[in-house]
């Protein structure tokens, strides 16, 4: 895509035993300023194919000289985090997305409260400098497993104070998710990156204790996971599009020639929903509403496969 | 033909007599009038913590909430009843406040009367139950569309008789 900016590897650091940052700077012209929560999306251009990961942006929002990413090494990783650890040195160069946010605070609530949930501290990276320049009141409620995550915690812990709190899971430190949201005053906005069952069991306590589910806010990219292999037949020309166990679906059509307008790849955006006619469908997406994903007929093809050997997509 | 586009634009709030008792830690009941129906609401409600707002005077229950709901839990839930413009003028103080339109419980109206914001001169008119209906700020006559403003409590009003002052449409009682 030409609009792709291209940046140079200015630093590597481990920040936690399975988390490195990586620190991007400008090589033509300054980087765009980006609002807090903002993410871009990285290629990594491995041997045999080219992988394209979200990753939030953890600098300063107004910092155009730099940007800074962390990644963390997934267990069940296709190869787009083993690339960026293994692969990627100081010097080199990589073409990034520009800036886009799905994540953005929203500045009229009256107390912003964030859970991260290990590597999902990085978007928070990014609120915090504005949430102290503008004076709101905020909390950081920091989950983590200190033999893998915690990355930036003593930083934090320091710059932060009494804002912030953490819990290590290694160390049999807890959340109480219910206590804690039912300490917060009226008009408090929460914010929850991390995994799938963090986001789920504040989204039970806030039911549970009746808070508006407009109140909560999560985002949570998914690295496209593998899976079975299956075959995509497109209903409007009859072609058949192999999808082995390693590929996303979306990644097989574009291999097809076949292009599907997208953003984050990460499950998270909506971009590139296509309509299934036939299939049974492998949902892994944040987007769809659980009331969509059982009507069975939208796919995310960024993050979600077939249940099945067989789909057929409207296109 | 703009005004078919005007008359098609349809925000009428539809309110429903089911009230949605889900959980909350604190429940504020807040009426213009109080009948049976709402009381009765009130005394069975189980949140830890309850008020009751009785007054249609809309400065003083701007204070009352400051106060109220300075130390409210997030888990708070709000019960309206009134006349229509009564339930969202008081709604944007409570949104002010921090509350969300999902934490409001508003009641069916107690009447079936219209407020009606003039296009032209930008003055409300109360209790219109008919239509078309005089301004009270241009004394235009007014047609009353379904285009509701929350901000205003009010529907949008435009003269229905701009082009010729003796074409006045037979009244039509409003629902």
């Amino acid at each position: 895509m030409s609009n792709q900016i291209k940046v140079e590897v200015a630093s590597i650091c481990q920040v936690a035993p399975t988390i490195r940052e990586f620190t991007l700077e400008a090589i033509d012209d300054a980087l765009y300023p980006f609002s807090p929560g903002a993410h871009v999306v990285v290629e990594m251009p491995n041997k045999k194919k080219v992988y394209k990961n979200a990753y939030s942006l953890l600098s300063d929002p107004t910092d155009t000289q730099r940007y800074r990413i962390a990644v963390r090494l997934q267990d069940a990783s296709r190869g787009g985090s083993i690339y960026m650890h293994e692969q990627v040195k100081v010097g080199d160069q990589l073409l990034i997305s520009p800036p886009s946010n799905l994540f953005s605070p929203l500045w009229h609530a009256k107390k912003h409260v964030m859970l991260a949930g290990g590597v999902g501290v990085t978007p928070f990276m990014s609120y915090i400098p504005e949430m102290i320049r503008r004076d709101a009141d905020f909390e950081l409620h920091y989950m983590y497993r200190s033999l893998q995550t915690g990355a930036y915690k003593h930083e934090l812990s320091e710059q932060l104070g009494d804002k912030y709190f953490d819990y290590d899971s290694d160390r049999q430190t807890r959340c109480d998710v219910i206590a804690l949201l039912s300490q917060q005053p009226l008009g408090t906005h929460i914010y929850i990156c991390g995994p799938d069952s963090l986001i789920q069991a504040v989204e039970e306590a806030a039911q549970t204790l009746g808070l508006p589910a407009s109140v909560i806010h999560s985002e949570e990219f998914a690295a496209p996971k593998p899976g079975m292999p299956f075959v995509a037949e497109i209903k409007s020309t009859g072609q058949q599009v192999d999808v082995s166990a390693e590929d996303s679906l979306l990644e097989a059509l574009e291999a097809s020639d076949i292009s599907i307008p997208n953003l984050c790849r990460g499950g998270v955006c909506g971009q590139c929903v296509c309509t299934v006619v036939e299939g049974e469908i492998d949902h892994r997406d944040q987007y769809l509403s659980d009331e969509e994903k059982a009507a069975g007929n939208t796919i995310m093809p960024c993050v979600s496969r077939a249940a099945g050997e067989r789909l057929v997509l409207d296109i | 033909m703009e005004l078919e586009s005007l008359s098609v634009v349809v925000s009428k709030p539809m309110y429903t007599a089911e009230i949605s008792d889900g959980p909350c830690a604190y429940s504020l009941f807040i009426c213009e009038q109080l009948n049976t129906a709402f009381s009765d609401l009130y005394e069975a409600s189980l949140a830890d913590k309850k008020d009751l707002i009785h007054s249609a005077d809309l400065a003083r229950i701007e204070g009352d909430l400051a106060a109220l709901l300075a130390n409210a839990p997030a888990a708070t839930r709000v019960y309206l009843l009134g006349t229509e413009k009564y339930i969202w003028l008081v709604g944007q103080q409570l949104k002010a406040l921090g509350v969300t339109e999902e934490q409001m419980e508003m009641l069916p109206p107690l009447s079936a009367e219209r407020s009606v914001f003039c296009c032209h001169c930008y003055q409300v008119t109360d209790q219109v139950f008919t239509a078309p209906a005089r301004c009270v700020g241009c004394g235009k006559l007014l047609a009353v569309t379904d285009h509701f403003a929350k901000a205003h409590g009010a529907y949008f009003g435009y003269q229905v008789n701009a082009e010729d002052a003796t074409d006045i449409p037979a009244s039509v009682e409003l629902s």
